[in-house]
């Protein structure tokens, strides 16, 4: 009986859904779609790693120090007149900068590396607010820290075209060496890989997948998108490219179902996307439980 | 120096400190090729840093480390290395022969592996009775079949030298003496190092060990005694008793 009403309202809301595609006037809802099936091949590969390596609250670290580089942007736009410089090319520049610090961070320092990285993670947000509360005019940082749809323009699905296919053919090429630098990584350098450098480029690969959804889902709820679906393939993977191929499948799943969802309901998107997949973690979570018996 | 005459491991006055907290002082020995040599030592008395540093996976800041007369960065390829299993984590999705396959790795090795390299793979894994499980998930392996994976993934880079970190801390005795027999059968003339604190196991396999405790003391097996262990554990040991050759009355597991 539920699960019938809930088809029946799911129908209800893809087919809303669809129609609304077709509306010329609301253009930002196709650019948002695209995004969602875009964004999800890099964001559910990068996950994945992000997952397996544990290292979510670098991750989390990169994803809010973003925040800097969208005030500064916004800062310079309004104040020097330099129209050229998005908040999302601002995003793009702090994440690259704030994953190369808190790599050398986590490479070197011997003692206290959580404190260095939360240093790292809080500086970038208190960097932005300062610059957003001095730019010109209103600014509400809600939709960066938590996402917009309206946010979303046909500059970011170039750029998520981009980043997306830099990352595919990155981890095509070099599978086997970040596989074994996130299993091994002592054992891969002694094999010749450099581990320390295929440490950094996977950090900066999660600031660039960071970049992409700060319009969709935001700064704040990113990391959820990074790390759940991988969490979530990896209760049935039985080989890294399973837990890849599984995070995709599942983030693209949790996108346009929350995107549909949140236009059908008139609520923001972020949000709905993020509870999507935390109701699907904890059922798996819960249904592991149930049927190991314990 | 001939590469026969000279030492496959050489350490000259060697000194490591983590911050002010010292961990090895003036360390002076060397390994021949050919050589089996066991580590003894307590916990945090320097063996695994030890083993690092002839990994080149750390400097010292005083002395030098020589692996095959070079810089260990030169020539760790020639090293076969099993670190112990507690590094891995349990969750991490990977099959038996992904493991393996990373001990043919050379440099980025950009691409997927060839056919005669996973031929070769699997050919080491079923010298090790392993080629059923060789689809299998790596966690889903007891502890002595994850042992004998990362052993055969260390042999399949063909090395001059093996080092093991531990390779009897989750596997029983008979496992234990399984594992040795298939590396001596697979590496007859390879150099081999290992850490234990298995000393009936130390005293049954090799005639050489080195004591470290901050500082670095080497003698014959079959010279160690309760007052040597003792005195490098700090404390009086409790042993075990097994039968062997060479310490019927000092042998047995370490429980100091």
């Amino acid at each position: 009986m539920i699960m019938n009403i809930w088809t029946v309202m799911e129908g209800i809301v893809m087919v809303e859904f669809i129609q609304a595609l077709k509306d010329p006037d609301l253009v930002f809802l196709r650019y948002a779609l695209i995004l969602c099936l875009v964004a999800s091949v890099p964001l559910g590969a990068v996950g994945t790693l992000v997952v397996a390596r544990r290292i979510s609250y670098l991750a989390a670290a990169i994803a809010h120090s973003a925040l800097g580089g969208i005030g500064v942007a916004l800062y310079l736009r309004e104040s020097m007149a330099w129209l050229w410089l998005s908040p999302m090319l601002g995003a793009l520049l702090s994440a690259l900068l704030s994953a190369a610090l808190v790599g050398w961070v986590s490479l070197r320092a011997r003692e206290r590396e959580d404190a260095a990285i939360g240093a790292i993670w809080v500086s970038g947000m208190a960097i932005g607010l300062l610059f957003l509360y001095n730019t010109t005019g209103y600014v509400d940082p809600m939709g960066y820290l938590f996402g917009d749809i309206l946010l979303v323009q046909a500059v970011d699905l170039q750029l998520a075209a981009v980043v997306g296919l830099v990352i595919t053919v990155t981890l095509l090429l070099a599978y086997r060496p970040v596989m074994a630098v996130c299993f091994d990584a002592e054992f891969a350098a002694i094999r010749g890989v450099r581990s320390q450098w295929v440490y950094l480029l996977l950090l900066q690969m999660t600031a660039l997948c960071v970049v992409l959804l700060v319009s969709l889902v935001g700064i704040v709820l990113v990391i959820a998108l990074l790390t759940l679906p991988p969490a979530i393939a990896s209760m049935r993977a039985r080989s890294l490219w399973q837990m890849v191929l599984g995070s995709i499948f599942l983030s693209a799943g949790f996108l346009v179902t929350g995107l549909a969802l949140s236009f059908s309901l008139d609520v923001p998107t972020g949000p709905v996307v993020i509870l999507l997949a935390v109701s699907l973690y904890l059922a798996c979570l819960t249904w592991g439980r149930f049927s190991s018996g314990r | 120096m001939t590469e026969a005459a000279q030492p496959v491991v050489c350490l000259k006055g060697v000194h490591f400190a983590y911050g002010s907290q010292v961990v090895l002082e003036d360390a002076d020995f060397d390994i021949h090729a050919g050589e089996s040599v066991c580590m003894v030592g307590p916990n945090g008395g320097g063996k695994s840093t030890l083993l690092k540093l002839i990994l080149g996976l750390i400097k010292p800041d005083g002395g030098e480390v020589l692996l095959f007369g070079e810089s260990p960065l030169k020539s760790r390829k020639r090293v076969g290395y099993v670190p112990q299993q507690v590094a891995f984590d349990p969750l991490f999705p990977i099959s038996v022969l992904e493991v393996c396959l990373m001990g043919s790795m050379r440099g980025w090795s950009l691409g997927w592996a060839g056919k005669a390299e996973r031929a070769a793979a699997l050919a080491m894994l079923e010298s090790m009775e392993l080629a059923d499980l060789a689809s299998a998930p790596f966690s889903s392996l007891s502890g002595g079949q994850r042992q004998a994976v990362l052993v055969a993934r260390a042999l399949l880079a063909n090395p001059d030298l093996l080092l093991l970190d531990e390779p009897t801390a989750h596997v029983d005795v008979a496992s234990a003496a399984l594992l040795m027999d298939g590396i001596r059968a697979l590496g007859a003339n390879m150099t081999v190092l290992m850490v234990s604190h298995d000393l009936s196991f130390v005293a049954r396999t090799v005639p050489k060990v080195v004591c470290v405790n901050r500082c670095v003391h080497v003698h014959p097996t079959a010279e160690l005694s309760s007052e040597v262990l003792n005195q490098l554990y700090g404390h009086e040991l409790r042993m075990v008793q097994h039968d062997h050759e060479h310490l019927d009355s000092h042998g047995g597991h370490c429980h100091g």
